[in-house]
């Protein structure tokens, strides 16, 4: 019988072994299936994640210089920040400008060389390309400002699949403008994986950031 | 039915499996945790035409939850429900007075009525002409609620209570008529949530300087403070209420 026993051992231990490995790969399984449906590459990022992904949108706008710029083209291989809202916006458009720009300062050249922010006006009328030029330059030189026709930056806001700004009249006369909240964030590969909404702070931007610009995201 | 393979198959077949185990753990583990990752903040409705930041997110609260507080910060502050849902009534250990002064990098002067402590209070630079907001904390260490119904400055035309709320994606700026501070809570003005509005400025607002205000509560009546300017930074805290 001792003899049995000891022969068996082997056996057992194997279906033990092998049970083990099984388990472990059922148990990653749907793991895996989750993977073919979440946005990759899947890395530990603090924004907000797109799912489905958005495609980087293609729309010519006018800079603060009033030259035309090409979205797609001009932000082609950076990572790219956009932004959609107005200058007379007294909340939520200044401090995410304020938090990103303050950001961007503590992280390293090669970093921030690689990255784009774009502000899109959604109040062109109230906006024009010196007064964008102006508002921005209180954040960052190197911030871009895009304006345009209503028509054109309603377009804009489309094509990045937010949802439209409209006014809000206050009683004396003047308005306010609601807008997508949430800044797009595009890498390298044309494609927004992440958003970045109310609550965002310094420390989310300077987390992810340098991660948007180093996990190998390319061209695709 | 006992086995009768060789000594040695048997042992190869034991060291296979382990091996084939351990392969299998290793390859799913790889990936196992930025899976996990991705999965804190997931996209709850999964809309083609908002944003899924659309609908009032846990994930945008988890946004918030996980940043990393400022420098000085507390451990208690980082972990209090009060950093992601600053609308709610804040639990008084989460950010008394002296905390929030430690935490945040714009405290300034406290103000004091009565039953109210209010604190941390800072208007945004801006030109004559344009517009600003006013951020601050109340504290209210009384044993009814108070609210505040009303603002008053000089530097500006009008001023107004506003609160920001989402709606469709879209972040709407309102009036609102009556901002509560429960007894011994506390409740914070800050961008994408309360904020003070400065319409109209008739005066610049310039980084360093002081500008005076006038709130008014409920219970406590015409408090008057101060709001140091700052150049678009940090409000108190360093981020957005996450909404």
């Amino acid at each position: 019988m001792t003899s049995h026993a000891q022969r068996r051992l082997p056996v057992l231990l194997t279906l033990i072994l092998l049970s083990a490995g099984l388990l472990l790969a059922c148990g990653r399984s749907s793991t895996a299936s989750e993977r073919a449906t979440t946005p990759e590459p899947a890395v530990t990022l603090r924004g907000t994640v797109l799912n489905p992904p958005r495609a980087k949108p293609a729309f010519t706008l006018t800079d603060s210089s009033g030259r035309p710029y090409d979205f797609r083209r001009e932000t082609e291989g950076s990572v790219t920040l956009l932004f959609f809202g107005y200058t007379h916006c007294p909340d939520i458009c200044p401090t995410h400008m304020a938090l990103i720009a303050h950001a961007l300062k503590g992280l390293p050249a090669e970093v921030t060389s690689r990255i784009k922010v774009v502000f899109v006006s959604v109040d062109p009328d109230r906006d024009p390309p010196e007064r964008l030029k102006t508002w921005l330059g209180h954040f960052s030189a190197d911030f871009v400002g895009l304006t345009g026709s209503q028509a054109e930056v309603d377009a804009a806001q489309t094509a990045a699949g937010v949802p439209l700004a409209f006014r809000q009249p206050f009683p004396n006369g003047d308005y306010s403008v609601a807008h997508a909240a949430t800044v797009l964030a595009y890498t390298t590969d044309n494609t927004a994986h992440f958003g970045y909404p109310l609550g965002t702070s310094v420390e989310d931007w300077t987390h992810d950031l340098p991660r948007l610009v180093q996990n190998g995201w390319t061209h695709r | 039915m006992s086995v009768t393979f060789p000594t040695s198959l048997r042992r190869t077949a034991v060291i296979a499996a382990a091996l084939a185990a351990l392969l299998l753990a290793a390859a799913c583990n790889g990936n196992g945790e930025e899976q996990s990752a991705v999965k804190a903040s997931p996209c709850p409705t999964p809309d083609v035409d908002a944003l899924c930041t659309s609908t009032p997110s846990a994930a945008a609260a988890a946004a918030v939850a996980t940043a990393s507080p400022p420098p000085t910060a507390t451990a208690a502050a980082t972990a209090t429900p009060t950093m992601a849902r600053p609308m709610a009534s804040p639990s008084p250990a989460a950010m008394s007075p002296g905390g929030m002064a430690a935490a945040s990098p714009v405290a300034g002067p406290v103000f004091r009525s009565g039953a109210l402590t209010i604190s941390a209070v800072t208007a945004r630079a801006a030109p004559a002409g344009e517009r600003s907001a006013a951020y601050l904390t109340v504290a209210n260490t009384g044993s009814g609620e108070d609210a505040l119904i009303a603002a008053a400055s000089a530097v500006a035309d009008t001023v107004e209570v506003h609160e920001v709320v989402m709606e469709g994606g879209l972040a709407k700026m309102q009036p609102v008529a009556r901002i509560p501070v429960p007894a011994g809570g506390k409740e914070t003005l800050r961008p994408g949530g309360y904020h003070v509005m400065l319409i109209g400025l008739r005066q610049e607002l310039k980084e360093g300087s002081t500008i005076s205000l006038t709130l008014t509560f409920e219970r406590a009546g015409a408090v008057p403070i101060e709001a140091r300017v700052i150049t678009y930074a940090m409000p108190a805290g360093g981020g957005m209420a996450g909404r």
